[in-house]
């Protein structure tokens, strides 16, 4: 047996090469493969812990096994989390890392069932129930609390842990080799090789496999050594395998955006979007301006600023650029002119129902007519109003104006 | 109940207020720095060395010495992180190779030769060692070589190693924060009311450090008065480790985001003249 918990320390201790050679010996440490290192940490000590157990001498020990479901139970969501950080360029949002609650929860649930039996009444537990299978503690209250809190409820939210993480996993690793093929292709670089990406899914697989043979197999007899050293193998090249691939996975969702060029970097999330969200988003963006500028009279205003419009729409400023060019193929300020310009139209086509059309060439040359309609626009000044005039329109406001005449 | 686990309960308590901050910080920041993970890992560093502690000495690990092992390794590793939490912060290139060869190789070689001597002597040989030469306090068998170094790198060596970090890191990390201080007000000058908070974040660090020490030089209380000072102590301490945390979260601009919300206010108002 204690050859057993030996065999196990081999997978927990190559779980812990990686962490040490990105610590001591890379020169940046990307936060991803500072995730990596926590999370292999975290396994690796969980599968230490784990091996613990076959060990003669820690046998069904109070605190180790408490301590074994309180690591193990974490494991899961800081892999997660590392996966989350890989292929999203904003990192796990908040609400992925709320679900450190269950963890939490079921730590809490855990330790205090063990804590109200106290530590005799469980080592009597794991001693008859759990290595020795002995029925007649069955039917006693504290054991059975024991047996369905420490050891079902325990497997239950694990299993769940392990199989909601892979396949989110495997989800999110599939989008991102899309988003990666994007840049590579955009960069004139050779795209990711298919067997790399059935090797990642496999490696998912396999730990998957590991983690259930480990948790729902426990071994006490030497009969079943060839598998625990089949898993040990198995586990150990999974978990060196992904060092390298976290290591060559040098483009992280949020560093492909960082290198793109200023205005896709800007673009941040949207460029990671396939082409109808990047489409529905832009949409989604322009609308919420043009009902703050056009719907709200925000154009009237003489200080409306772009910036202004951005935090109270809360876009990104090129986002925000992008979609007004792509929905209104101008730019924020001329759009903003272009409502200026509609409005002034306005007011002069309404004046030129009591004026006729000399009258209003008089106003135009010799009173503050134009003042007036341009400050009444957003307009700062009259000589603005007629700058936008002429570009917009082709001809001034006195052309116009005599055009409307003729 | 037995008086040690009653002991062991009182110390649960401010090793789980050590949490509060970490888990607080991990479901309501939007989004959690780096420097903020990296404190998170020191206070749950803090957390578990209290448990290892109390669990070691109040007979709830009922083994001859992977209580020591599992305290030993989490204390050589607690300054290392707020070391690299303080990096974090206030540079702008983050941790370098250097400052993390400074911080983790140290831990590492000296938990390796402690685990590899522990090991040596196994469990039967660790007992003895323990009640005779820690306990019984009679060297007569610290003549044998693995005892001696076990005396050496497992009792003096790890008294002196921590102590070591503790000075080195805390004072390190003074100057980092003044120079970081500096940075924050010439980023922007409203910010000095927070650029304060950065030697609170010291201060308390070294504070706590006090408290720990006196706890560890005191384990164990004969007395009620004796006991409720450990238990005031400890409750001061996981206030101390909260206040800390909630500091480092009003330092929430690293110079490294400083610098780059620099670069990009630049590059934003260019590409604005660009397109003008």
């Amino acid at each position: 047996m204690t050859l057993l918990s030996w065999l196990y320390l081999i997978p927990g201790l190559t779980t812990l090469v990686w962490p040490i050679i990105f610590v001591l010996f890379f020169k940046e440490v990307r936060p991803v493969q500072w995730l990596y290192s926590v999370a292999a940490i975290v396994i690796g000590v969980a599968i230490m812990l784990y091996s613990c157990l076959f060990n003669v001498n820690l046998r069904g020990e109070y605190f180790i096994v408490i301590l074994y479901c309180v690591v193990a139970l974490f494991a899961p969501g800081l892999f997660g989390l590392f996966i989350n950080k890989l292929t999203n360029s904003e990192g796990a949002s908040s609400k992925i890392r709320a679900l450190f609650a269950v963890p939490i929860v079921s730590s809490l649930i855990i330790v205090g069932s063990a804590m109200v039996a106290g530590r005799d009444t469980y080592r009597q537990y794991m001693e008859n129930v759990m290595y020795n299978s002995d029925p007649s503690l069955i039917g006693v209250f504290e054991y059975d609390q024991l047996v369905i809190i420490g050891k079902y409820f325990f497997l239950a939210v694990l299993l769940v842990q392990i199989v909601w993480v892979v396949f989110s996993s495997i989800r999110r690793l599939m989008k991102y080799f899309v988003v990666l093929d994007n840049y590579m292709a955009a960069n004139g670089r050779p795209k990711m090789e298919n067997r790399n990406r059935v090797m990642l899914i496999i490696m998912g697989v396999s730990v998957l496999f590991c983690a259930i043979v480990l948790v729902t197999n426990p071994v006490y007899e030497l009969e079943n050594v060839g598998l625990i050293v089949a898993v040990s193998v198995i586990t150990s090249l999974v978990s060196l395998l992904l060092g390298f691939v976290v290591s060559a996975a040098s483009y992280t969702a949020e560093e492909m955006n960082g290198m793109l060029d200023l205005r896709d970097r800007r673009l941040g999330n949207i460029s990671w979007l396939g082409p109808r969200e990047q489409l529905a988003r832009y949409k989604e963006l322009s609308s919420q301006m043009e009902e703050i500028v056009n719907h709200q009279k925000g154009f009237l205003d003489r200080k409306l600023s772009f910036d202004d419009v951005c935090s109270k729409i809360g876009a990104d400023p090129l986002d925000l650029t992008e979609a007004i060019r792509l929905i209104h193929g101008c730019n924020f300020m001329e759009y903003v002119d272009s409502l200026r310009i509609d409005r002034a139209i306005a007011l002069m086509l309404l004046q030129s129902e009591d004026d006729d059309a000399l009258m209003l060439r008089y106003k135009v040359l010799h009173t503050d007519f134009v003042k007036n309609i341009a400050l009444r626009c957003g307009f700062n000044n009259e000589d603005n109003l007629k700058m936008v005039f002429q570009k917009q329109m082709g001809q001034s406001i006195l052309e116009w104006i005599s055009e409307g005449i003729q | 109940m037995n008086p040690d686990l009653l002991i062991f309960l009182i110390f649960l308590t401010p090793a789980m207020a050590t949490l509060i901050w970490p888990i607080r910080t991990i479901f309501t920041s939007k989004p959690v720095l780096l420097a903020q993970w990296d404190l998170s890992a020191m206070q749950f560093m803090v957390s578990l060395a209290i448990v290892f502690f109390a669990a070691n000495n109040y007979g709830i690990i009922n083994h001859p010495y992977i209580g020591d092992v599992l305290y030993t390794i989490v204390c050589v590793f607690t300054f290392p992180f707020y070391y690299i939490f303080l990096c974090e912060l206030t540079r702008h290139q983050g941790a370098t190779l250097k400052d993390r060869r400074i911080a983790f190789m140290p831990p590492i070689l000296y938990c390796i030769i402690f685990v590899v001597i522990v090991f040596n002597l196994g469990e039967e040989q660790y007992g003895e060692y323990a009640q005779r030469v820690l306990m019984r306090k009679d060297y007569s068998l610290t003549q044998n070589f693995f005892y001696n170094a076990m005396h050496i790198f497992g009792y003096w060596g790890f008294e002196l190693f921590v102590f070591i970090q503790m000075v080195f890191f805390i004072g390190l990390g003074y100057f980092r924060l003044r120079r970081y201080r500096v940075r924050l007000i010439e980023y922007n000058p409203s910010l000095k009311s927070k650029a304060r908070s950065a030697f609170m974040v010291a201060g308390l660090a070294f504070l706590s450090c006090l408290i720990i020490i006196y706890v560890v030089m005191n384990p164990y209380p004969e007395t009620v008065a004796q006991m409720g000072v450990l238990y005031v102590l400890l409750i001061v301490f996981s206030a101390v480790q909260y206040m800390m945390g909630e500091y480092a979260n009003m330092l929430d601009i690293s110079v490294k985001q400083m610098l780059m919300a620099k670069r990009d206010s630049d590059d934003l108002s260019n590409s604005n003249t660009e397109q003008q």
